[in-house]
């Protein structure tokens, strides 16, 4: 750890040595743009701010991006979970860990197309029943 | 002989309260100078318990001593000899420098930390941590009660809408140099998704990487989970 | 608990080379029964004897790097060594049972080094700078 840091210490100055040398300004690169996240590749939100690369400016130099932390987006792992297909107009939702999970909430299915629990994201859809007409 | 002495002076203090009033040397210091003033107190003295201890020298009773009479309050105790040896020769620092020694001969009360750690209650306030449902969606439903509570302001929430339509935070950043631990963020959370993990050794080099966004955050949870859902579970039950 | 009895005792059952290694990290002869070995390779003792190891002695985890810190021991055993669940997570069904499948993988912290964290803003800024934009001149 230590020897680490007094190879850092003593690079640094030399870089700066060395570089002091050239004195036209670098053209300006266009923002390079890491994946938002493991599984999702852009930002989801308006205002989000895009994650930053590792060549993306003075602050990250040196940074090994790999070891940011950069959890996987909910959205797409919502996206990937199963709809769960329910009988009857209503769904019940509690996060399925019982005490662990959020508050129990009823989900009203009628209209088309499945519908997601607010908290947990599940979706939820009614059962097709073209059997008979009521 | 000193020593005896203070065995004695020991069982007269172990004894009960009436008893004591009665009967033992240092609390007729007490008594008679309750006498002029607490009738009270006098009126509990009837002649009781002093055959319970037959060998112990008696002590006047207290009815006998009149006011004026002349009473001599250090009879019995120990004699100036003895009390000379005692401060000349340094006996109660040796006594002190004894059970030092002892304690040098017993073994170490030192836990050998990082190898051996401490007990932490499953309640223990550490590091915080953004959790997630089993589906994979953040809990945080960016009601920004822990922003409300925060006693020390070190919460800041924003939040919007996602592609999906759900809304959820896009900011989530705790200073955890304001950060004062009271854990009122997790008390407050209605969906338990801001919690305090039980890390404690989450210390830094610089002062920048206390500053705690959503990102980081999300990853402490995502790493800890069972950890963190076990410790609610043994929990849960209390809440 | 330094004694030359409890040395002898603990060299005696561990063999040579362990308690070498031990003298190196720990800098005491333990010994104990073997509980597990977690993913990065540390290995965790725990001797329940109270004639043997005092309370809050008595759970000790061998590192796996000679660059150790606290930090290299993932939650699940983390909580067992600081005495926060009872049974090691190799048993404990309650933890393995509340492992998610989205679980991330353990990093120690990296503080001082190239990966440690760096902070950055995860919303675009609410103000931003007035781009100055120059007419041409008509020539």
């Amino acid at each position: 750890m230590l020897s680490r840091h007094a190879v850092v210490r003593l690079a640094r100055p030399l870089a700066r040595l060395s570089s002091g040398s050239s004195v036209a300004i670098p053209p300006v690169e266009p923002k390079q743009v890491a994946p938002q996240a493991p599984n999702y590749p852009t930002t989801w939100s308006t205002s989000q701010a895009p994650r930053p690369a590792g060549q993306s400016g003075p602050r990250f130099e040196q940074t090994i991006m790999e070891l940011q932390p950069n959890p996987p987006s909910a959205m797409q792992m919502v996206a990937e979970e199963p709809i769960r297909v329910v009988h009857g107009r209503k769904a019940v939702c509690d996060g399925g860990v019982g005490p662990l999970g959020h508050p129990k909430i009823f989900i009203n299915l009628d209209k088309p197309g499945p519908q997601p629990c607010g908290y947990c994201g599940i979706r939820y859809e009614q059962a097709p029943h073209h059997a008979h007409e009521h | 002989m000193a020593i005896l002495r203070q065995l004695v002076v020991g069982v007269a203090a172990s004894r009960p309260l009436a008893t004591r009033l009665a009967t033992s040397r240092p609390s007729i210091l007490a008594a008679s100078r309750l006498l002029s003033t607490n009738s009270r107190q006098q009126a509990q003295h009837v002649d009781h318990t002093n055959h319970l201890h037959p060998g112990h020298p008696k002590s006047p009773p207290l009815q006998t001593s009149f006011p004026g009479e002349f009473k001599d309050v250090y009879a019995g105790g120990p004699s100036a000899i003895e009390k000379a040896v005692h401060l000349f020769f340094f006996t109660e620092i040796l006594r002190g420098m004894w059970i030092v020694l002892e304690q040098f001969f017993r073994p170490p009360y030192t836990i050998m930390y990082p190898f051996e750690k401490g007990p932490l209650s499953p309640r223990f306030r550490g590091e915080h941590a953004l959790r997630r449902y089993p589906s994979g969606e953040e809990r945080c439903i960016a009601c920004k009660l822990c922003e409300a509570i925060c006693p020390a302001q070190a919460i800041t929430i924003e939040s919007e809408a996602r592609l999906d339509g759900s809304r959820k935070t896009t900011r989530y950043d705790i200073d955890m140099t304001k950060c004062i631990y009271c854990g009122f963020c997790q008390e407050a959370c209605p969906v338990d998704a801001i919690v305090e993990t039980q890390n404690q050794e989450f210390s830094t080099e610089t002062r920048e990487e206390l500053l705690y966004n959503k990102e980081k955050l999300l990853a402490n949870g995502d790493r800890a989970e069972a950890e963190i859902a076990a410790n609610l579970h043994a929990d849960h039950v209390y809440r | 608990m330094v004694s030359l009895a409890r040395t002898i005792r603990s060299f005696r059952r561990v063999g040579f080379k362990e308690w070498w290694r031990q003298l190196q990290y720990i800098g005491d002869a333990k010994s104990g029964t073997y509980v597990g070995k977690d993913q990065f390779g540390n290995r965790y003792f725990e001797n329940l004897n109270p004639e043997e190891e005092i309370p809050g002695r008595h759970r000790w985890v061998d590192f796996a790097q000679h660059d150790f810190n606290a930090t290299q021991v993932p939650p699940e055993w983390h909580s067992w060594i600081s005495h926060i669940r009872k049974d090691p997570p190799t048993e404990d069904r309650v933890v393995q049972n509340l492992s998610p499948p989205w679980k991330a993988p353990y990093v120690e912290n990296l503080t001082g080094t190239r990966g440690a964290y760096r902070p950055y803003n995860t919303t675009k800024p609410k103000v931003t700078a007035w781009q100055p934009t120059v007419a041409a001149r008509g020539d």
